[in-house]
């Protein structure tokens, strides 16, 4: 497999994990201790993907291969963010399915703003500023006009990416300037720093998830609204600021992958939320809310982009991808759903 | 404002007025034959995807997967006569397969009671890959050579009026029948205003759904092989992207996403006011990116203004606690 097919398949899709990683999933699930069905879910994901894993790399060698982890593991470092904002959303009930998009538009802004001279910081602000502005929008309309928030995002997904594709179109295919295309390829101690970062930031963020106030009226947030409001948390606030958290969260990653594709691509980010929600299901987040963590998310996230990888290694046709996406979804959601009536 | 503007419907049918006399007097081109010709075909195709579409959101329900099953069953259609079958035989079994999709989500919905945004969300991705599987197969044009009697459903006329014109016309009349004059469309009314009164009174509410869910399909499949007939070509862009544009008409010509309202001359209504913005982007030469942006902004308005009415229709509940 050459090296750069398996460097597209990790923009995109993909993702990755390490044993220490994996070892804290299972920890901040005995922390949590969600609903039985939850937890079981949680290291059935584990077991699955080191399976899977093991079978990919005992029938093809290539796939065990340093490069080809490493440059997965890359990816989902790159995608970690806008992962992490979706999550935190979904705990707390609430869909946003604008997070494609607004990666997408952020990360051509940032490099097309680069391209055109601006210094970096500039830049990154500036996108930033892009997905806090659409998060805000999202945020503020379904908590004031009770707008569901699946709806209101597909049409501000359309809204957005619509602008992408016209910034796109400006760039028409040029590639950024060095500067802008280094921010993803900087390395410490020989390792790139987005995957430090996503250690450090994936071990702080759960932490802050299970132990900190914050964290924890998140939660209560998505397993009981009206209760939490009852005992004296902005319900409301905290929603409007999970919107603006996963636009800017959405907007980071949409800068690194830009830096990394080196190219205004139109693809960019197409369809990414829905490997994100089906990564977040299968994580073991509900979409009825209160559950999940980013954790699994990322683990679920990277087993997904593995058996993607995975797939094309076998050489399947790369359209059944779309088949397989779309079948796990199904299944995933309605074992999800299944639970959640078990539950009640 | 009094009864009117209530829906959103109302607010398109002046939109729809307005852009129709400014279009006709700025844009020569307008008026021509040519741009009738193509007119009236968009909205063969897409009001017919729309009435299925507004008797699903009466429900309460949604299908994002009718783009691909109108695609998917272009190419059925397209493999089948090629394989010799007569045409009639061939669009009947097109028909049953898009019935079978239906069924297919119908169970889910119902069945497994999945949310129907994200089943059907599935099946799409499902459909399109297994379009893009095929076609890689094809060359680029997809599949061509089709009986010219074939070909005659999309290129006909009838009295001046194209023949699939007819036929969507026809399948408006009726549903709009079976909506008003029929029990199962008070069920689906029922069942779109309160489910659950709808079941504890008894009514099979799994038939309901499986019912609207399986005239998507047999809509969408009649879709696929009145644009393929038109276009002369099945091919993998057939019908891609597709649901976005219907369920944003169908929002705009009065259908709620809370279901329980709407109305067959308001999915009318809706696909002509979105024919009328596509036809305007290729007459006033418009740039194709911006297309994206004014779907999502014809949505963002149509559920916001969908908002705003609901809150006005129970008073002062809006503000109650900040949105919990």
């Amino acid at each position: 497999m050459a090296e750069s097919d398996i460097k597209s398949t990790g923009a995109n899709a993909a993702n990755a994990i390490t044993p220490e990683i994996k070892s804290t999933g299972a920890n901040a699930a005995n922390a949590i201790t969600p609903a039985i069905g939850s937890r079981l879910r949680s290291y059935g994901i584990i077991v699955v993907a080191v399976t899977v894993l093991a079978f990919l790399g005992l029938t093809r060698s290539h796939f065990m291969s340093l490069p080809n982890i490493y440059s997965l593991f890359y990816g989902v470092s790159l995608d970690f963010y806008c992962v992490a904002g979706f999550t935190i959303l979904i705990i707390m009930g609430e869909i946003d399915l604008s997070v494609g998009s607004v990666y997408a538009l952020a990360g051509t802004t940032a490099g097309y703003l680069a391209t055109q001279g601006l210094p970096i910081w500039l830049c990154t602000a500036a996108a930033l500023g892009i997905g806090i502005f659409v998060g805000l929008f999202n945020g503020l309309l379904v908590v004031h006009l009770r707008i569901n928030s699946i709806i209101l995002t597909i049409g501000t997904l359309l809204l957005v990416r619509g602008l992408a594709d016209v910034v796109a179109a400006k760039m028409a295919g040029e590639r950024y300037i060095e500067a802008f295309r280094d921010i993803a390829r900087a390395r410490v101690f020989s390792v790139n720093w987005t995957i430090i970062a996503l250690l450090v930031l994936l071990t702080m963020a759960e932490f802050a998830m299970v132990r900190s106030a914050v964290g924890r009226a998140i939660y209560y947030i998505g397993n009981n609204r009206r209760s939490a409001l009852i005992h004296g948390i902005s319900v409301g606030w905290y929603r409007v600021a999970g919107f603006a958290l996963s636009g800017a969260l959405a907007s980071i990653s949409g800068v690194l992958v830009a830096s990394r594709i080196t190219i205004a691509d139109v693809n960019m980010g197409r369809q990414l939320e829905f490997t994100i929600l089906t990564a977040a299901v299968l994580g073991g987040a509900s979409l009825f809310g209160g559950r999940g963590q980013v954790v699994n998310s990322i683990v679920s996230y990277f087993f997904l982009a593995m058996i993607l990888n995975g797939l094309i290694m076998f050489g399947v046709e790369p359209h059944l991808q779309q088949v397989i996406v779309g079948a796990v979804l199904i299944v995933i959601v309605g074992l999800d759903t299944h639970l959640n009536r078990e539950a009640r | 404002m009094g009864r009117w503007f209530r829906s959103s419907r109302d607010i398109a049918g002046v939109c729809v007025l307005l852009g129709l006399i400014l279009m006709s007097t700025t844009n020569s081109y307008f008026l021509t034959t040519d741009n009738f010709d193509s007119i009236q075909t968009l909205i063969a195709v897409n009001g017919t995807l729309a009435v299925g579409m507004m008797v699903l959101l009466i429900g309460g329900f949604f299908d994002l997967s009718v783009g691909s099953v109108m695609g998917l069953a272009g190419i059925v259609c397209a493999v089948l006569l090629h394989e010799g079958f007569p045409i009639g035989l061939a669009i009947g079994m097109t028909l049953l397969f898009g019935a079978a999709v239906g069924m297919v989500n119908g169970f889910l919905v119902s069945g497994l009671q999945i949310n129907p945004l994200i089943a059907t969300l599935g099946t799409m991705f499902m459909g399109r890959g297994i379009i893009e599987t095929i076609a890689t197969t094809q060359t680029l044009t997809g599949f061509t050579g089709f009986p010219p009697a074939f070909l005659e459903i999309g290129a006909g006329k009838v009295f001046g009026i194209y023949l699939m014109f007819w036929i969507f016309l026809s399948i408006v009349a009726a549903t709009h029948l079976a909506l008003t004059r029929f029990a199962w469309g008070r069920q689906v009314f029922f069942q779109g205003s309160n489910p659950v009164a709808a079941h504890s009174t008894g009514f099979n509410t799994r038939r309901i759904i499986n019912a609207a869910y399986c005239l998507m399909g047999v809509l969408s499949a009649l879709a696929g092989v009145l644009m393929t007939a038109r276009a002369q070509t099945a091919n993998r862009y057939l019908g891609a992207g597709i649901e976005l544009e219907i369920i944003v008409g169908c929002l705009i010509g009065g259908a709620t996403t809370s279901g329980g309202r709407g109305t067959i001359a308001g999915a009318v209504i809706g696909t002509v006011f979105m024919a009328l913005i596509r036809n305007s982007f290729v007459l006033y030469e418009l740039d194709p990116e911006w297309r994206t942006m004014v779907l999502g902004g014809v949505l963002v308005g149509a559920v916001i203004w969908d908002a705003v009415i609901r809150a006005r229709r129970d008073r002062g509940d809006l503000y109650d606690g900040f949105g919990a």
